[in-house]
């Protein structure tokens, strides 16, 4: 407990008082005692009115899980005798977690229980703690303040984003290519042959095997599909740089998210994927398997992925990866650069495996660096920034464009859309057939 | 305005330095008078040679009363109770009998504290100017007159009764004067008496009021000790000689109010030679004033009686209140975030923008943002390849005046302003064509 703002300004008011008393009226000691003794019968009053720490019991309770990005609910239920009109929460927390701003709530007329929800906003994967409970509530008179608090213990399992992929959008992102009811059956405007059927009206006169049909003496037409069974690689940045927030997640955490939707969309086109991450120093490669098998496995392992506080070394990272493949790849690079400079080494590496592969270089914009660029005010200090903004997004714009220029596909998105941008061009990359 | 505190606090102190040097500065008219041919500089230290303890005024000096023997004034304004006025051409300047304005009042103080030789003008303005003693520069003798009525002495008349160089035998050697200014011995006061008479007149003349036991002597030709007379014939030696009759004996009793004992006064008085515009010398010792205490602990119990007890009482409970409110915490410790790779992108943004505007080429800075907002909405409209350039610059133009011919019009003025900037332009110009164009911009890519 301690005074509140009221009373200090209560007392600094009756300091002033007395001030003037001692001064102009010193003879008369009980002129100047009055108020003060006035002021401790309305402490003692207050603190008989107000409801007691000792007589709240409070519980709380967080889901066991939780997706990176996203809300988690913490359920704090205060039980008592009676409550106090209104009350204050915070918490002490690990640093992946960041609750909402703290505001006083009012708590139900002479109830025994009350429940207040607080939402937490899940920031870093990995186990995340909250260990006291903070609450604060006025006196009756409001000259003081209450402050109990209470150790707690719980834990929050942050496990990246799969969200999209529950929720059936990655499926429904996929239909186009999926074309039918069963996932496996990728028909379409392939080049793999799939099987021979009866031509009938309207399909493409184009389609028609002609020996075959010669043979059976009847039109039959040759039903390809896509091709499956390619060998996806997601490649993921793991260096300082990628430690960068964009909104509340880091850029790692936002290519963990897009690289597992694509994982899981290439498991449903039937494709085999992999999983390679690099740092100061390269990980080991995950082997490519067949997309729902592997799934599970890069989860587990991206759950666990942590950012590397040293600068990334591409070349090292890339070239191990680069020995590791034998065959023909999708080569999705998660990766960022701060200048034209600094993605020397990451353009060099990328031409050199795009010789072999196909590499689609995946790098995430700064929605706040966009909204410099157009500032709201044309004051001098707004535009200077707006320039220098620019001048950082031209030079990352012409990193991508010598990377287009060296036939590396590159996908410049907002950390928002990724994942949709990236099965899209997924999609476009197997319809393409450039695999 | 955070970084502007230390910019203020150089401010003032470079403000209180100009201000310091103005006030330490002052007075390079008087210094220069003083060292000039009609100036009095080289007295006090000939004096000094010759073994009279002698000193000049410096106006961070106020000597004390009992320290000084005889005060020499040598008069530079003929009109003591007229302000001097600034001449109105370079005539009324050389022509100028007030070189050092002072006031009445303050001179008969001079005159009436320690026994005084006041020593008359003679030449005028043009004469400090010119370094040149002829017959032209002297001062009028009516102006002369009105000065030694102001100095109370009316009937004192000046006289010039040679009209070239007189060299006279006094006591001490060859007097040597060019047009010599002399009293007329035949009109002298009642109270006064020469001092030093010549055949034509007399050069110094000693006054006494019996009534008041006051006493000044008057010197009517300042040439006998300014910088060039001091040189001429026996004037040092003749001066030296006057200056120690003239010199009052000790007083036999210094008066509990003044400086130092009276055994060691004599050795320390010094004949003052008075060019300070103001009268300097300190009449009372306030030092003697000094009571000392004894310390000792009741004086500290009376920090802690009433009624100061009441007002550290009440000083007490508050900050008993305020630490009691200070000590608890609600909520953990706050921290403070480390160096993230966004802050160090947000510093580079910042730092670079400042770079450009420290530069002070605000209009190129414009024609840029200019330059660059257009590239954007180019290509934003009709995709990078096309709409990048000069070209996809004019392509959007185009563009744009098929929506709105009028409104473009408008944009190609003010673009054309701001990409090609008159270097005189003012900032504000700047400002208002900068809102223009954003205003059509928007206007243009949003209404339609």
């Amino acid at each position: 407990m301690r005074p509140s703002r009221h009373m200090l300004a209560l007392v600094i008011g009756l300091a002033a008082l007395s001030v003037g008393l001692v001064v102009l009226r010193p003879e008369d000691t009980t002129l100047i005692l009055l108020p003060w003794g006035g002021l401790f019968l309305l402490m003692v009053l207050d603190l008989a009115l107000t409801v007691p720490a000792r007589g709240i019991r409070p519980e709380a309770e967080i889901v066991a899980r939780g997706f990176a990005g996203h809300d988690a609910m913490l359920a704090v239920t205060l039980t008592a005798k009676r409550l106090p009109p209104s009350a204050e929460l915070r918490l002490s927390h690990s640093a992946g977690l960041a609750p909402a701003e703290g505001t006083p709530i009012p708590l139900p007329v002479r109830a025994t229980s009350a429940r207040i929800d607080i939402p937490i906003r899940l920031r870093d994967r990995g186990a995340q703690t909250i260990t006291r409970l903070w609450l604060r509530y006025p006196s009756r008179l409001h000259l003081f303040e209450v402050l109990p608090n209470w150790a707690l213990d719980l834990t929050i399992t942050v496990m990246p984003d799969i969200s999209p992929i529950l929720s059936g959008a990655i499926q429904a992102q996929m239909l186009p290519l999926l074309d039918g009811a069963r996932v496996n059956n990728l028909r379409g405007s392939g080049s793999e042959f799939h099987q021979l059927r009866d031509f009938v009206s309207g399909m493409d006169p184009r389609s028609i095997d002609w020996k075959r049909s010669a043979r059976v003496n009847n039109l039959v037409a040759r039903e390809t599909r896509v091709e499956r069974n390619h060998q996806i690689i997601l490649c993921l940045d793991t260096g300082h740089l990628m430690g960068e927030r964009l909104g509340a997640l880091t850029k790692l955490d936002h290519a963990i998210h897009a690289a597992l939707a694509l994982a899981w969309a290439s498991g449903l086109a039937g494709d085999n994927v992999g999983f390679f991450s690099f740092g100061a120093r390269p990980q080991p490669l995950i082997p490519p398997r067949p997309g729902r098998a592997a799934f599970g496995r890069i989860q587990s392992t991206c759950a666990t992925l942590e950012q590397d506080e040293a600068e990334s070394n591409p070349t090292l990272g890339l070239s191990v990866l680069n020995g590791k493949l034998k065959r023909r790849s999708l080569v999705v690079v998660f990766a960022d650069f701060v200048d034209s400079t600094s993605a020397e080494l990451l353009v060099e590496n990328l031409a050199v495996m795009q010789r072999q592969h196909v590499v689609l270089y995946v790098a995430l914009g700064d929605p706040a660096m966009q909204a410099l660029t157009r500032p709201d005010s044309t004051g001098m200090e707004d535009v200077a920034k707006a320039i220098a903004a620019s001048r950082i997004l031209q030079e990352r714009q012409a990193v991508l464009d010598r990377l287009n220029r060296l036939g590396i596909l590159c996908l410049d998105s907002a950390p928002g859309k990724l994942s949709a941008a990236l099965i899209s061009r997924y999609i476009e990359i197997k319809a393409k057939e450039m695999i | 305005m955070r970084n502007a505190l230390p910019m203020i606090l150089v401010g003032l102190l470079v403000l209180g330095g100009i201000t310091g040097l103005f006030l330490l500065g002052g007075g390079g008219a008087d210094r220069r008078l003083d060292g000039s041919t009609i100036g009095v500089e080289a007295l006090a230290p000939w004096l000094s040679a010759q073994g009279l303890p002698a000193e000049q005024s410096n106006p961070r000096v106020h000597p004390d009363i009992a320290r000084l023997s005889l005060r020499l004034l040598p008069l530079y304004d003929t009109d003591l109770d007229q302000d001097a006025t600034r001449p109105a051409d370079a005539r009324a300047a050389y022509y100028a009998t007030t070189l050092r304005d002072l006031d009445r009042s303050d001179v008969m103080d001079r005159i009436y504290g320690p026994t005084a030789l006041v020593v008359l003008p003679k030449w005028v303005n043009g004469t400090v100017v010119s370094a040149v003693a002829h017959r032209s520069g002297l001062i009028p003798a009516q102006a002369l007159d009105v000065l030694t009525l102001q100095l109370g002495l009316g009937a004192l008349k000046v006289i010039r009764p040679e009209d070239g160089m007189l060299v006279a035998p006094v006591e001490g050697g060859n007097l040597a004067l060019f047009l010599p200014q002399l009293f007329d011995a035949t009109r002298l006061p009642d109270v006064c008496r020469p001092t030093l008479s010549l055949p034509q007149g007399a050069l110094v003349v000693s006054c006494h009021w019996p009534d008041t036991d006051l006493a000044v002597h008057l010197l009517s030709d300042p040439d006998l000790l300014n910088n060039h007379g001091l040189t001429l014939g026996d004037n040092g030696a003749i001066l030296v000689a006057l200056l120690k009759s003239l010199v009052p004996p000790p007083p036999s009793d210094t008066g509990k109010n003044r400086k130092g004992s009276p055994a060691e006064a004599p050795a320390e008085r010094r004949i003052y030679v008075d060019t300070a515009g103001e009268n300097l010398v300190t009449y009372y010792d306030y030092s003697n004033e000094r009571q000392d205490y004894d310390r000792s602990s009741d004086d500290f119990a009376r920090f802690f009686a009433p009624p100061l007890a009441g007002i550290w009482a009440m000083l007490l409970i508050v900050l008993g209140i305020a630490l009691w409110r200070g000590a608890l915490r609600f909520g953990p410790l706050l921290t403070t975030d480390s160096a993230t790779p966004e802050q160090s992108k947000t510093t580079a943004i910042e730092t670079n923008a400042r770079l450009l505007r420290i530069a002070g080429h605000d209009a190129r800075l414009v024609s840029e943002y200019v330059q660059t907002s257009l590239s954007d909405l180019a290509q934003s409209t009709f995709g990078r390849g096309p709409g990048s350039g000069a070209q996809g610059i004019a392509r959007l133009f185009t563009h744009l005046e098929r929506r709105d011919p009028a409104a473009t019009r408008t944009l190609r003025d003010v673009v054309s302003r701001l990409e090609a900037p008159d270097p005189n332009a003012r900032s504000q110009d700047l400002r208002r064509n900068l809102d223009m164009f954003r205003t059509v911009l928007e206007k243009l890519t949003h209404v339609h």
